[in-house]
């Protein structure tokens, strides 16, 4: 367990090194992505923006304004080039938004993608399965902020349902919070629960061929029984996995689609804000931030895979 | 060994190609895909999404489209894994 989370420690750091490094270069590549030109903004004079380079050191070597980021980064003293506000404070005021969105969805998708990935593989080739599988395919073809805006015009401006999207904080009103995450919810778990899904149904129809189930069936147990305490505990392992990743992702700023959409004001809102303004810092540190819970949600995960299946070994 | 990696590489490569289009349809209602002029069917819907109470056609057919391109790459990409693996996925210890 000792070596376990020394090597997982070690691999986060190298991990968040290399990220961090390529996301910098990632934006000294992109054209007219001079950060001292648009902090001058428009009535700028070439002497202002020359100033304004050198202030923010952006003459220096691109190595010294990386080590320059990271030692803001790690300080919490790094600012935006575009609002010029505290990043940091601007990432913890989305995090209870996008936590919430991660959280219920998570939970909606895991359950629905079990429920029905195992009604799907107990009717294989049914018509039930079928069409089950027909959803699925149009839920993962379908992208999420097609979905969420469709969900939004017809819900909630045609129907008015539904509110218009934005966030309402649990602490402030929990009735309002729930009645204005549900659409998100249902739009962001539309993709997980296609592939959830889908994949457990291929694994419950793979482990219904193992000899163990057919030594349960073989001393009589009722198929109820061997489905769900056999079957299911086994092929429920790698949806685990599965989850932890996905669920970390999403925390991460990955519903950045879904937060745009219905206007969260989450990580991953504040992450296509500063992409469109070509604002590096917070697009590193919420890239980091996201990498870092990735890999740790991964660590827990294997701990978890560890614990529910004594053939796997935690290296 | 690449025979045996052969099936496992044909399957996975519809599914990249509908994640790539569907990658792209995001990055372009986020701003960041193909710039105007240069047409695509994310920023058509990203543009139509500004319109939807107006003329909800705009979002309604390049959004088919895409749907039903990524859904019929999917479906092929299933249809081969079913070509290729008559029985059963392969398994642990066989």
């Amino acid at each position: 367990m000792t070596r376990f989370i020394v090597r997982r420690s070690i691999s986060t750091v190298v991990v968040l090194i290399a990220i961090s490094i390529v996301t910098f270069l990632i934006f000294e590549a992109i054209p007219n992505g001079d950060p001292a030109a648009r902090l001058a903004g428009r009535t700028s004079t070439p002497e202002t923006v020359a100033a304004i380079r050198h202030t923010w050191g952006f003459d220096k070597p691109i190595y010294d304004q990386y080590l320059l980021t990271m030692k803001n980064v790690f300080s919490g003293q790094v600012i935006s080039y575009t609002q010029q506000v505290n990043v940091l404070d601007q990432i913890k005021e989305g995090l209870p938004a996008t936590l919430s969105l991660a959280i219920g969805a998570g939970i909606i998708w895991l359950v629905a993608g079990i429920l029905l990935g195992v009604i799907g593989a107990a009717r294989a080739g049914g018509f039930t399965d079928r069409s089950l599988t027909a959803l699925a395919m149009i839920g993962v073809s379908t992208p999420v902020f097609l979905l969420g805006a469709l969900m939004l015009y017809f819900l909630a401006y045609r129907l008015a349902w539904f509110p218009n999207g934005g966030y309402v904080p649990l602490t402030s009103n929990p009735g309002e919070w729930l009645y204005h995450m549900i659409l998100p919810w249902l739009a962001l778990s539309a993709l997980f629960i296609g592939i959830y899904s889908r994949v457990l149904r291929s694994n419950v129809l793979d482990t219904m061929n193992e000899d163990y189930v057919r030594t349960a069936r073989a001393k009589g147990l009722p198929e109820r029984r061997v489905l769900f305490r056999h079957v299911l505990r086994n092929s429920v392992i790698p949806i685990v996995a599965l989850w932890g990743l996905d669920f970390a992702a999403v925390v991460g700023g990955g519903a950045i689609l879904t937060e745009s959409v219905f206007n969260l004001h989450g990580v991953g809102q504040y992450a296509a804000q500063s992409i469109g303004a070509l604002d590096v810092p917070p697009v590193l540190v919420i890239v980091m931030f996201g990498s870092f819970f990735v890999v740790l949600l991964s660590a827990v995960t294997d701990v978890v895979m560890a614990l529910l299946d004594p053939r796997i070994k935690l290296l | 060994m690449l025979p045996n990696l052969a099936s496992t590489l044909i399957v996975f490569i519809p599914l990249m190609i509908a994640n790539a289009i569907l990658l792209e349809a995001g990055l372009s209602y986020l701003g960041a895909g193909v710039q105007p002029p240069n047409p695509s069917w994310g920023t058509m819907i990203a543009d139509g999404i500004a319109l939807l109470p107006s003329a909800i056609h705009l979002t309604l057919v390049p959004g088919a489209m895409l749907v039903l391109a990524v859904l019929g790459i999917n479906v092929f990409g299933d249809g081969v894994r079913d070509a290729l693996d008559p029985h059963s996925p392969i398994r642990l210890g066989h």
